[in-house]
């Protein structure tokens, strides 16, 4: 099983609390410095403790993340992380232009020696918002987008697409990928259609702001499906995101992490604006099962968080043995591994608990 | 190896398009829609300047026109080429004056590595792939088809320069 380091490069100053997208009206640049900074340091010491990826990805208009173009702050980890691999799971490939993606990809491919996990999502469904692009469009904008990535990273004849979404007269990208024909793929996989085209198109799938139960029964319809079109998923084309605090012993880690989270479980992005949120669950961006996708994002107590995989908590031995539930539970080969909650200290000793207790064991499962 | 420099030809073709290869023109959506702004003949003509439209199974007939009419054919649009057919091209393809685009569906994967094979073949040749579309694109995505193809048409290599209307309001 192989572990990645994940973080939203969270900014850590003052900000208005609460809704999206949230005004900029208290904003710090010291402390948005600074934030981006310990991310770096982060991923830096996550990389030198053997951790076998780092982990971005997009979200835009909250201090939730800092990361808009999570491939501007992995262009900085290529210089920084010199080993691990750097995942951005991923691009929100339907609200930009799949020719810059397919060109940033390649670009930090071949700044890291082929190093890149090639994330390729839909995103939150508030980031809709963000380019102005029509929810409704979401998934044929996706699947089309994807085609012409690869399209652009694999076809060394100058070429032109006319799609339903994207027209290019003449597409031929420098640089290439080196990882051949391109980087890993990976989508995020909690709807039974995404798990149908990942299947379909032999690609990866990932799980994150879901439990332990959701993603299992999701895996089991992507493994189902895989099955259909001829080929069995490694373990490795299943990630699942996990919030983690490691301390000492039990006591310490919830101790700490209540503490850094006094202020009550925060809403995800997507339900920190119910208005908007409802607005996009009408133009049938969740697919069909709606009702089960929108409740995989509903906030939870830390207990029931723990209960159903949404978070490790505890020291070593304990995290271990939530870690081999999920692997026994969900089969996934590769934890992505969050550090929500920032506690300065807490937190570095936190990710060298898991590069020096936690990630030895779980590399033998 | 030598560079595909785009010319700068005229831009305005020849407005009688031949189109080879389409068993039933009358039904054909895909023609339909050219002949709202081409005049859709169905013989080759040494009258006037006109462009081809050539489905797979014609391509090599259409290559052929093209050498054989060379101060008449402007232009030439492909479909689809088969594997054979591009293989089947040999010098001549140096003879054909007529600026090419050639169109793959993306459904169609001999299609595409064909289509590939003639841009190989004849560089400042413009390769498109139709995107959700195999072989017969014509009848799956005619409105798609139509607007590369008129594009092509109407704007030849100046077609590589998008002079659609940006603004959200005028």
């Amino acid at each position: 099983m192989k572990a990645a380091l994940f973080s939203t490069c969270k900014y850590h100053g003052p900000a208005l609390d609460g809704g999206w997208p949230v005004p900029g009206t208290v904003y710090s640049h010291e402390a948005a410095q600074e934030s981006m900074q310990l991310s770096l340091d982060q991923f830096k010491l996550a990389d030198e403790l053997g951790f076998d990826w780092v982990t971005l990805a997009e979200h835009h208009f909250a201090p939730f993340s800092l990361t808009p173009n999570p491939m501007v702050m992995a262009g900085a980890l290529t210089q920084v992380v010199k080993r691990a691999k750097i995942a951005l799971l991923g691009a929100d490939i339907p609200i930009l232009n799949p020719l810059r993606v397919a060109e940033e990809f390649a670009m930090l491919d071949t700044m890291t020696g082929g190093r890149v996990v090639a994330g390729m999502l839909r995103g939150t469904p508030n980031e809709y918002v963000t380019y102005n692009i029509n929810p409704a469009e979401s998934r044929a904008r996706f699947e089309e987008a994807l085609h012409l990535i690869k399209m652009a990273w694999t076809q060394t004849e100058p070429f032109g697409w006319q799609g339903r979404f994207y027209e290019y007269r003449t597409v031929s990208i420098w640089p290439r990928c080196v990882q051949a024909p391109h980087p890993k793929i990976y989508m995020s996989g909690s709807s039974p259609e995404a798990g149908e085209f990942a299947a379909r198109n032999r690609i990866g799938l990932g799980f994150a702001v879901t439990t332990v139960p959701l993603a299992a029964k999701a895996a089991a319809h992507y493994r189902e499906q895989a099955r259909r079109y001829g080929w069995e998923p490694e373990p490795e084309d299943v990630i699942y995101r996990v919030g983690v605090h490691v301390g000492k012993d039990d006591d310490e880690a919830l101790h700490d992490y209540v503490e850094a989270t006094r202020g009550g479980a925060k809403v995800g992005l997507t339900m920190a604006n119910r208005a908007l949120e409802s607005a996009i669950a009408e133009t049938g961006y969740y697919g069909r099962d709606a009702d089960m996708q929108r409740q995989r994002l509903m906030p939870r107590s830390l207990q029931e968080r723990i209960d159903q995989g949404q978070i490790l908590l505890g020291g070593p031995d304990t995290v271990l043995k939530q870690i081999e539930g999920i692997k026994r539970e969900l089969g996934a080969g590769v934890l992505d591994l969050t550090v929500a909650h920032q506690m300065g200290a807490k937190t570095i000793r936190s990710i060298e608990l898991l590069g020096e207790k936690v990630l030895p064991q779980i590399r033998q499962w | 190896m030598t560079n595909a420099q785009t010319t700068a030809a005229e831009t305005l073709s020849a407005e009688r398009l031949l189109c080879l290869g389409f068993a039933a023109p009358d039904d054909s959506a895909l023609l339909q829609q050219l002949s709202a702004s081409r005049k859709i003949i169905a013989m080759p003509t040494s009258e006037a300047k006109y462009a081809v439209l050539a489905k797979s199974g014609e391509i090599g007939a259409a290559l052929a026109l093209a050498v054989s009419h060379a101060e008449s054919i402007e232009a030439l649009v492909l479909l689809a080429p088969s594997k054979a057919e591009v293989d089947q091209t040999g010098d001549g393809l140096a003879e054909v004056k007529a600026q090419v685009l050639v169109l793959a569906g993306t459904r169609d994967a001999e299609g595409c590595e064909a289509a590939t094979a003639f841009k190989r073949k004849r560089a400042a040749s413009h390769l498109v792939y139709v995107y959700d579309a195999a072989s017969d694109m014509d009848t799956e995505r005619p409105e798609a088809v139509a607007k590369v193809t008129l594009d092509f048409l109407t704007r030849r290599d100046k077609f590589l320069v998008s002079n659609a209307d940006g603004r959200i309001t005028r």
